[in-house]
């Protein structure tokens, strides 16, 4: 598939022929937003206070202390221990759908290889916390109620797990893709008005501020889908 | 595959991915928000510490005060008992000292009379050692010339006149 170009399309190239198919300018990319998360939230946690003394600091406690409440509200009692794999989630698909506005570089998740992986993610752990919540009891929601319609509701779960995977990836893949797409096809208009009238004319800049609040809504969908899929799996079985 | 590849999934960067994103869950958990939460632990430890000990230090003050309340009630209850038996001292003193002045002027009236009753004495002694001498200077002078009933008359008169004058000054000392 042709890539686009971008600032890591050179450092794709240093790399040798076999590695191509496992790193991409896509997952560099990842890679680099990663790094810059985890940059971030070590500039934030380098120092922590009882009484804290930056803004770095008050700014990590507030977003926690949301995730944290966010968890319970959603999941329930004793929802805070997923609080880190939300939060997770939360910043990393944030700042990959704002990192594609840096000029020079795409939103990871304007990619399905990226948002496949996340969606697969997700539902695994959706799946491990149910396990780790009820043991072997937990397939017993695989089987559904009567046992002779077992293998059939065997199949339908499965269906309705990869619809999941399949819904989680193509939202957030369809949003970003089609914001950044349109961003580019404006940015292409106005250059081309710009050789008409002389005069340039940020069209983009309208779906940019868009763009990003388009971001923060998706990654937050993300999230809290995940988290009512956890909240489903981990629930006392009403039975 | 070629699905795959129309439609951009990459199976190997897809793994890769998954790999990233797991790592990224693992360091953040340990060393991002596993700190943060356990400061935000301490802070409610510590707000929970101080808000305990400062309701301690309030029962501690309530104790305290009610201990104050109860010293300045017994010691309001002392000075009441001490200013009353001042009190009780200072009218039993009062009354003694009127009962000695009293004496005092009693003993002074008793002086002046027993005073006033010597001088009486004194006096009458005085005036009967007088009325005495003149008794006999009276005789004498009548013994020494003869005695007509007028001339018997005068000298009488200036006896009884002598004797008078004598109890005047008498009186007047």
């Amino acid at each position: 598939m042709h890539e686009p170009g971008t600032w890591l399309n050179a450092i794709e190239a240093l790399l040798p022929e076999w590695a191509h198919s496992f790193i991409t300018v896509n997952v560099l990319t990842g890679w680099l937003v990663a790094a810059v998360l985890v940059l971030l939230l070590w500039r934030a946690t380098r120092n922590l206070q009882i009484v804290p003394r930056s803004g770095w600091q008050t700014l990590a406690e507030l977003f926690w202390a949301y995730m944290v409440s966010f968890s319970e509200d959603i999941i329930g009692p004793g929802g805070a221990r997923f609080a880190p794999f939300l939060a997770t989630l939360f910043l990393y698909i944030l700042l990959m759908n704002v990192f594609g506005l840096i000029p020079g570089f795409l939103s990871p998740t304007a990619n399905l290889s990226m948002t496949g992986a996340l969606a697969f993610v997700t539902v695994a752990a959706v799946q491990y916390f149910g396990f780790r919540e009820h043991g072997w009891r937990y397939l017993r929601h695989f089987f559904g109620e009567v046992l002779w319609l077992a293998p059939l509701m065997v199949i339908i779960h499965g269906i309705g797990e990869v619809a999941r995977i399949l819904s989680l990836a193509i939202r957030l893949f369809g949003n970003i893709f089609g914001e950044d797409t349109l961003i580019a096809q404006l940015i292409v208009i106005s250059v081309l008005v710009m050789g008409v009238i002389y005069i340039p004319i940020p069209l983009q800049l309208p779906i940019v501020l868009l763009h990003i609040l388009i971001s923060i809504i998706q990654a937050f969908i993300f999230t809290m889908l995940a988290a009512s899929y956890i909240a489903g799996a981990v629930e006392e079985p009403a039975h | 595959m070629n699905v795959l590849e129309q439609l951009g999934i990459e199976p190997g960067a897809l793994l890769v991915n998954i790999v990233g994103f797991v790592v990224l869950f693992l360091i953040l958990r340990k060393w991002a928000f596993a700190p943060i939460s356990e400061v935000l632990a301490s802070r409610a430890r510590q707000i929970a510490d101080d808000v305990a000990k400062a309701e301690q230090a309030r029962q501690q003050a309530e104790v305290e005060l009610a201990s104050v309340q109860r010293r300045r009630q017994q010691l309001l209850a002392a000075v009441d008992q001490e200013a009353e038996q001042l009190r009780r001292k200072v009218r039993a003193e009062a009354q003694a000292l009127v009962e000695q002045a009293r004496r005092a002027a009693r003993e002074r009236e008793l002086q002046a009379e027993r005073n006033i009753t010597a001088a009486v004495e004194q006096a009458r002694q005085q005036l009967r050692a007088e009325v005495s001498t003149l008794a006999v200077e009276f005789c004498q002078r009548l013994l020494a010339q003869s005695l007509d009933a007028e001339r018997q008359q005068a000298l009488l008169d200036a006896f009884i006149a002598d004797v008078e004058k004598m109890a005047a000054n008498a009186g007047q000392n």
